[in-house]
C-alpha cells in the first residue's frame, strides 16, 4: 500500500482516480470542505467509470462550521455531488464495526459497478475510539469482488456496450486505453455525435439500475425490534436509538429502529414493506431537515409523522432521546429539537 | 478496431504550435519505442488536452480536468512506476488553475515529464490572457492590455524543485523532440516549457517574433555535486529572465542527485519497485489477500 500526502483534496481525489486506472484499489478520505473540492474529480470518475472510494466524514457545517464537532447535514450533498448525471453509490455506517466492513464493501462496490462510492460516516465516529470484541473481525472470510476484468490488449474498448451497462475493465499498461472527461465513444475518444451520446449516457446510468437489481435490499437496512412506533434513522444515532429501545421497554413503550445503510441505490421496496401499516414514523437525525427521511419520501412517497432533530454538533445522547421519544409517542409532539451535551 | 486505425478529427487551427509538439512526440515515441505497454500520456484541458487523442502511435491517453493532469499522472505513476508518464498541459492549465499541483510536483520529484504548451493565451476559449502573457501586451481578443504580470515557468520550476528544466520552441520539431526525449530519460520531475505561437489569438508572439529571438543556451546545466546547486540554479534563473531581445532555448538545469519520490517510497517499502500497487494481488479466490487479523491484533487492548 502506498499513501500519499497530497497538497489539497483536489489532488487527493484525482491522484486516487489516476491510481485506480492502473488497477490498484484506491481510496481517499475527507470532511465537508475537502469533499466540496473533490466534486469535479468525482464527476470525472463517474464519466470515466473509474472505481474509487471516498470516505466522507461529516462535521458541523456549512463552511468550517463546527470543525471539531459532528453532524449529518451533508447526506444530500453526498448523494448529488458532482455536476451531471452519473451513478453514485452511497453507503452510511452507524458504528465502528460497520465502518470497518463498509470500507471493504465500498471498494468491492466501486470495482463491481465501476463508479465512485461515497462512504459516509460522521466526525463522532471518525475521531472516536470504541472497544469491540475481536471476534467481530475474523479477517480471512472477507470477500473481495473486483468486478469484470479483462487483459485488454491493442484493440480494447474501455466503454464497450453491454446489457447491464458494465464493460470489462482493463488497466493502463495492459491495454490501449483512452479516457476523457468529454463525451466519448466505446474506445474512449471524444465525440459529440448525438446517437453515441444517447447510448453511452444510458450505458453509464444503467449501472446504477444493475446495482439496484443485484444488491439485496434487505442488506441496505438494519431493523431492530418490532413495533408500530418506528424510529427511522441512519449513521451514528444507531447506538443511542438501540439503547433507547431497551430503556423504553422498561417503561412499557415499544419502538422499532430502522437504520438505513445505503442511500444510493435506495431500498425503496423493502422500506415500503417495513413501514407498511406502522402507526408512527419518527425521523431521528443530526440535521435540520431530516435529510434521510426526505430521501425516503422522494423514493417511496412515505412521510414521517414526527421528528427528533439535533444540529448542535454533539451526538444524540441516550437520556435526551428517551425523553424525546416519550414526548413524541405519549404526548404526540410532532417535533423535538435536542441540544444535550456540553 | 477500426476506430484506432482511423485518425481522430483534429480541430487545431492551421499553423498551431501544437502540431510541432505533437510531431516531436511522435518522433520520440518511435525512437524510444513507446507504446501502451510502457507509456501513458496524461493531459489537462485546453487545445493541448486533446493531444493524446491525436498521437498516431499505439499509446494510451488520459484526458483529465483543467489543471489536474499532474494529480492524475501522480496517481498513475505511483501505482505503476514501470510506466513512462508524460503530461501534456497548457500554460493556463499549468500556471493558472493547476499551479498548486505544478509547484508540489517539484517537492516530490517523481520520475515524470510535463510538457507545457505555452502560447500566452487561453486559445480554446477565444484567447484570454494566460498566466504567461507579459504585462502590457494586448493580444487579439483583449479589449485592453494585460494588467497582470506573467509567471516565469522556468524560474518557478527551479524554485519548486524540478530537477530537469528546459525550454523548447514548437516550430523547432527536432530540437523539441530532443528536449522531451532527454526529459523522459532524466531521473526525476522534468519540465519542458515549449513556446508556441497561437496563430489565431496571439498576434504578438508570432512565429517570426520568436524566430528573431530564440537562440541555444550556452551554459552547462548539469549539477555534478550538491555544492553546485545554488550556483547552477542561480545561473538558470538568471538566463530564464532573458526575453525581450533574445530568448534562450535548451536545458536550463539538470540535477539527478536528488532522490526521486519512488526512491523515497522504496526506503519505507523495500519491494515497492518490484511489487508496486498495480500488480499486487488484492484477493485470492474471492477472499481478501490482506491479513486483517494482524492489523486487528495490533489494536488489542485487553
Amino acid at each position: 500500500m502506498v499513501v500519499v500526502q497530497s497538497e489539497d483534496e483536489i489532488a487527493a481525489i484525482n491522484m486516487a482516480v489516476g491510481s485506480s486506472l492502473t488497477g490498484a484499489r484506491s481510496a481517499t478520505a475527507t470532511s465537508g470542505p475537502g469533499f466540496s473540492l473533490m466534486s469535479e474529480g468525482i464527476s470525472w470518475a463517474g464519466m470515466n467509470e473509474a472505481p474509487v472510494l471516498i470516505t466522507y466524514y461529516m462535521r458541523g457545517a456549512p463552511a468550517t462550521g463546527l470543525p471539531t464537532r459532528s453532524g449529518q447535514a451533508d447526506l444530500k450533498f453526498a448523494l448529488n455531488v458532482g455536476h451531471g448525471e452519473f451513478p453514485r453509490i452511497v453507503i452510511a455506517s452507524g458504528d465502528h464495526e460497520e465502518v470497518f466492513y463498509d470500507s471493504i464493501y465500498g471498494l468491492n462496490l466501486a470495482e463491481r459497478y465501476q463508479t465512485p462510492v461515497i462512504h459516509i460516516i460522521e466526525k463522532c465516529l471518525a475521531n472516536a475510539y470504541s472497544v469491540l470484541d475481536m471476534k467481530l473481525f475474523t479477517g480471512s472470510d472477507i470477500s473481495i469482488e473486483r468486478g469484470l476484468l479483462v487483459e485488454g490488449g491493442e484493440d480494447y474498448r474501455r466503454f464497450a456496450h453491454s446489457d447491464n451497462g458494465l464493460s470489462p475493465r482493463a488497466f493502463l499498461g495492459k491495454a490501449r486505453i483512452f479516457y476523457t472527461g468529454d463525451e466519448h465513444n466505446e474506445t474512449g475518444h471524444i465525440t459529440e455525435e448525438s446517437l453515441n451520446r444517447l447510448a453511452i449516457y444510458e450505458k453509464r446510468l444503467k449501472k446504477l439500475e444493475t446495482a439496484d437489481r443485484e444488491i439485496m435490499e434487505e442488506s441496505m437496512v438494519n431493523v431492530f425490534g418490532d413495533s408500530e412506533n418506528v424510529v427511522l434513522t441512519w449513521g451514528s444515532t444507531k447506538g443511542a436509538a438501540i439503547d433507547a429501545m431497551e430503556e423504553l421497554k422498561e417503561k412499557g413503550i415499544d419502538i422499532e429502529v430502522v437504520q438505513v445503510r445505503m442511500f444510493s441505490p435506495y431500498p425503496k421496496n423493502y422500506m415500503k414493506k417495513i413501514l407498511a401499516g406502522k402507526s408512527r414514523i419518527i425521523a431521528l437525525e443530526n440535521n435540520y431537515y431530516a435529510q434521510g427521511a426526505e430521501v425516503l419520501t422522494e423514493k417511496t412517497g412515505i412521510m414521517p409523522d414526527s421528528y427528533i432533530l439535533k444540529w448542535t454538533g454533539r451526538p444524540v445522547l441516550l437520556d435526551e432521546l428517551v425523553d424525546a421519544l416519550e414526548r413524541v409517542i405519549k404526548k404526540g409532539e410532532k417535533k423535538v429539537v435536542l441540544h444535550g451535551g456540553a | 478496431m477500426e476506430e484506432h486505425e482511423q485518425k481522430e478529427f483534429n480541430d487545431w487551427c492551421i499553423g498551431c504550435g501544437d502540431f510541432g509538439i505533437l510531431r516531436s512526440e511522435e518522433l520520440l515515441a518511435e525512437e524510444l519505442k513507446l507504446d501502451y505497454k510502457n507509456f501513458v500520456v496524461v493531459s489537462g484541458i485546453g487545445c493541448s488536452g486533446k493531444a493524446p487523442h491525436f498521437l498516431t502511435q499505439k499509446i494510451s491517453g488520459v484526458h483529465t480536468l483543467h489543471g489536474r493532469a499532474m494529480a492524475f499522472a501522480t496517481g498513475i505513476k505511483l501505482s505503476n512506476p514501470s510506466l513512462e508518464v508524460l503530461i501534456e498541459a497548457g500554460d493556463g492549465d499549468t500556471f493558472g488553475i493547476g499551479v498548486g499541483h505544478f509547484v508540489n510536483a517539484g517537492r516530490r520529484n517523481i520520475d515524470m515529464t510535463i510538457v507545457v504548451h505555452d502560447n500566452g493565451v487561453y486559445g480554446l476559449t477565444k484567447g484570454q490572457a494566460s498566466p504567461t502573457l507579459k504585462r502590457g501586451e494586448k493580444t487579439k481578443s483583449l479589449p485592453k492590455p494585460n494588467i497582470n504580470d506573467s509567471i516565469n515557468p522556468i524560474a518557478l520550476a527551479l524554485a519548486s524543485g524540478y530537477t530537469f528544466v528546459a525550454r523548447g520552441f514548437a516550430y523547432d520539431v527536432n530540437g523539441t523532440k530532443e528536449l522531451i526525449k532527454k526529459a523522459i530519460q532524466h531521473k526525476g520531475m522534468a519540465l519542458v516549457d515549449v513556446l508556441q505561437p497561437c496563430p489565431t489569438y496571439n498576434d504578438i508572439n508570432t512565429n517570426d517574433w520568436y524566430k528573431a529571438r530564440v537562440y541555444n543556451l550556452d551554459i552547462d546545466p548539469v549539477v555534478k555535486s550538491i555544492e553546485e546547486v545554488p550556483e547552477k540554479v542561480n545561473a538558470a534563473i538568471s538566463k530564464s529572465y532573458e526575453w525581450e531581445q533574445k530568448i534562450p532555448l535548451g536545458i536550463f538545469y539538470q540535477n539527478e542527485l536528488v532522490p526521486t519520490f519512488e526512491e523515497r517510497l522504496n526506503e519505507d517499502i523495500p519491494d515497492y519497485m518490484s511489487n508496486y500497487p498495480a500488480m499486487q494481488p488484492i484477493d485470492s479466490n474471492g477472499k481478501t489477500a490482506t491479513k486483517y487479523e494482524n492489523l486487528i491484533r495490533a489494536r488489542k487492548v485487553a
